[in-house]
């Protein structure tokens, strides 16, 4: 026991002596701690911000419907609900399911709409989808829900990304980025156009102003009362002395009473020709996302850590070289091969934790760094919340740091071990 | 002196049959040899003879091709590295020609070190200061190595090699490097090493005033070490017609502390009187 401590002491003694140009050979290995560190913070925080601003937030018992063909393993299934439809009857069926608790149906104008708006002294009038959502859906998810209703101007919500958008094009401009507050009551124009008998285009104008900025839903395009597009429908549906509906059902979001049943709810919506997203599929979404951050994060790693470990391979060579005469000294006093093997393995690990608390410590700086500037770089990404790495990163970054150098060390501690003592001591 | 002593039974150490080579190069031929107890044992033999490698061998940090080296009648060879190790730091002490002290630890550190490997040691404090007086090193016991003189450094190496009394040390031509008067000092203590704690030398050597007065004398050549014999024998005039001369200075730190303590040319009447028996 004696004999093993006084072992122990001997090597953290030997090491310590070493250790500053032992420190400067591995530096390598810091690059990689603080950017490990950097990227499993950035994971999480990119997780959270693309279930959010990409596919949108579901409840747990929340799922959202679409028409099958546009829904099949599409990664943006939301976006491409702008091309198909569910045909009344199917929205009926489903709305009599006694699973769902409730049931709110997306629809759009069927017609070419407009919208118009002028910011900066700049005028600007585009084709947008325009969807219909009821009011209540957005209870508890939009602060404003109550006045989003039918009314001079028209509210629009329009999807956070658009915000972002706007924000991008200040911030391009050298213009002060604005908060969703600042855009509240920001007037536009709304343009619907349908036809004439003859074919001929009828220009119907509404006033409108922006409510807010949502993304529950992130659809292609700006979400108005449903009530108003219905309405608007029915005065319209004979404007080409053809009856024509003028919307149709792209979506619906229902609530499960009972999430277990999650499954057979699904499987009879599909039964009806509909494709089902929940939460699950949202996940599984995200996932592909990350696994794509992953694997590029990875290779990045990959070639980072076989540049490292080269780097302290061949460092720690030199070392053996260069202490030759002391190790093979130290062998004719009587150190056996273990302990010589052991002390060049504690140095290296030694020094991994040392660069494993400096990486943790750079790359947490290099977050901060980055969470307080990445939305004035990048207005789209100001929403995108950095968290500060956890004790368990740091657990990770030391553990992992010191494995890597240590490994590293081996091959070189092995050759160190079985140096030619007397060629060695000749020297 | 006698063949009988080359396979004594008493032995401390004793290699047998042992065969070594680099490549298809043969250095050591069916070499076997007993390192009895308080005896100092000189080995001569041209450069690259295996002189060195015999020691390696001895000391259990070679491992020859074929052969037994045994302590205790047991072969050191089949022993785990961790046990020849420790049967190294306890019982066999090293000398060599360019001092080898640890650059980055003072003489007392560089004195200390082994024992520090020894768990048995005791009161190896005491034992280093023990040594440090009887050597005279009290001056220098903080000096590192790089300020010491070449006799200082061989005394520091010597106190490094007997600080675990050991039972043997094993010295790889200890005065090649350090003037004819330090030399012969490092020679007087090795004797009264001897004497004194009993203990046993392995020298390899060039050096003729080592051969003249150890104990037993051996010669390698071609691979295969012959029993010369003891003090004055015919054997030494072999050896002396070998063409085998006083040890000169080669490196700088010797030839400094020969032009500090003495000059080269005085020469001892011990000295002479060896060069006659060379001679004769």
């Amino acid at each position: 026991m004696i004999h093993i401590a006084r072992n122990i002491f001997f090597i953290i003694k030997d090491s310590g002596r070493n250790i500053i140009g032992a420190l400067i050979s591995s530096f390598g290995i810091l690059f990689l701690i603080a950017f490990l560190v950097l990227y499993l913070s950035f994971r999480d925080s990119v997780k959270d911000y693309v279930e959010t601003n990409l596919f949108g937030k579901l409840a747990i018992n929340e799922i959202k419907i679409f028409p099958k063909k546009s829904a099949t393993d599409s990664f943006f299934s939301t976006a491409s609900a702008v091309s198909g439809s569910i045909s009344p009857e199917t929205v009926k069926r489903v709305r009599e399911m006694k699973d769902l608790a409730s049931t709110y149906s997306v629809i759009r104008f069927d017609y070419d709409t407009r919208l118009r708006g002028e910011l900066m002294g700049q005028a600007a009038r585009m084709h947008v989808p325009v969807f219909g959502m009821e009011r209540t859906f957005f209870k508890g998810k939009d602060p404003y829900w109550k006045t989003f209703r039918t009314a001079e101007p028209l509210p629009v919500i329009a999807p956070r990304f658009v915000f972002e958008l706007l924000n991008n094009f200040l911030a391009a401009t050298d213009l002060p980025t604005m908060t969703p507050e600042t855009f509240r009551g920001f007037p536009m124009t709304l343009f619907v156009f349908t036809e004439d008998p003859k074919g001929k285009d009828i220009r119907n104008v509404t006033e409108c102003a922006a409510h807010s900025f949502t993304d529950v839903l992130n659809l292609p395009g700006v979400i108005i009362p449903s009530d108003f597009i219905v309405e608007f429908c029915r005065k319209h549906q004979n404007d080409s002395g053809k009856y024509k509906r003028g919307y149709k059902y792209v979506m619906l979001v229902s609530s499960v009473r009972d999430v277990k049943r999650l499954p057979e709810v699904t499987r009879k919506l599909k039964s009806f020709g509909l494709a089902v997203e929940s939460r699950e599929d949202i996940a599984q979404k995200t996932n592909r996302v990350l696994e794509i951050i992953d694997d590029s994060s990875l290779v990045i790693i990959g070639i980072l850590l076989i540049l490292t470990v080269i780097s302290i391979f061949n460092s720690y060579l030199t070392i053996v070289y260069t202490r030759a005469h002391k190790f093979s000294l130290k062998r004719v006093l009587g150190v056996s091969k273990i302990r010589i093997i052991f002390g060049f393995v504690f140095e290296a690990a030694l020094i991994g934790v040392i660069y494993g608390a400096l990486g943790f410590f750079i790359g947490t700086s290099l977050l901060d760094y980055f969470g307080k500037n990445v939305g004035r770089w990048i207005p789209a990404l100001q929403h995108l919340y950095l968290a500060r790495p956890g004790a368990g990163i740091l657990v990770l970054a030391l553990a992992l740091s010191s494995a890597i150098s240590s490994i590293s060390a081996l091959v070189p501690a092995v050759f160190a071990s079985n140096i030619n003592l007397f060629k060695a001591m000749k020297k | 002196m006698t063949e009988k002593e080359n396979h004594g039974t008493n032995a401390i150490l004793k290699i047998e049959g042992v065969s070594a080579g680099f490549g298809k190069r043969e250095i050591l031929s069916d070499v076997s040899l007993s390192v009895m107890p308080a005896r100092i044992m000189a080995i001569t033999g041209k450069s690259g003879s295996g002189k060195s490698t015999l020691l390696g061998i001895l000391s259990g940090l070679l491992e020859p091709q074929s052969g037994r080296v045994l302590y205790n009648d047991d072969d050191i060879l089949k022993w785990f590295d961790f046990k020849r190790s420790r049967f190294r730091n306890r019982h066999i002490g090293f000398i060599f020609q360019f001092f080898n002290l640890l650059p980055d630890m003072t003489a007392y550190q560089n004195i200390l070190y082994p024992s520090a490997l020894n768990v048995f040691s005791k009161d190896r404090r005491g034992d280093a200061e023990y040594l440090i007086r009887q050597m005279g090193l009290e001056t220098i016991r903080n000096q590192y190595p790089s300020t010491l003189s070449g006799g200082e450094l061989q005394r520091v190496a010597i106190a490094r090699a007997i600080i675990n009394k050991p039972k043997i040390v094993l010295a790889d031509e200890p005065t090649g490097n350090l003037d004819e008067a330090t030399a012969n000092g490092i020679i007087d203590l090795f004797f009264e090493i001897k004497e004194r704690y009993g203990i046993s030398f392995v020298i390899v050597t060039h050096d003729h005033r080592i051969v003249e007065r150890a104990d037993v004398h051996y010669h390698l050549e071609d691979g295969r070490l012959s029993l010369i014999s003891g003090k004055g024998s015919a054997g030494l005039r072999r050896f002396a017609q070998s063409g085998i001369t006083t040890a000169a200075p080669k490196t700088k730190v010797a030839k400094k502390t020969a032009a500090k303590k003495t000059p080269a040319k005085k020469a001892s009447p011990k000295k002479n009187s060896a060069r006659k028996k060379i001679r004769k």
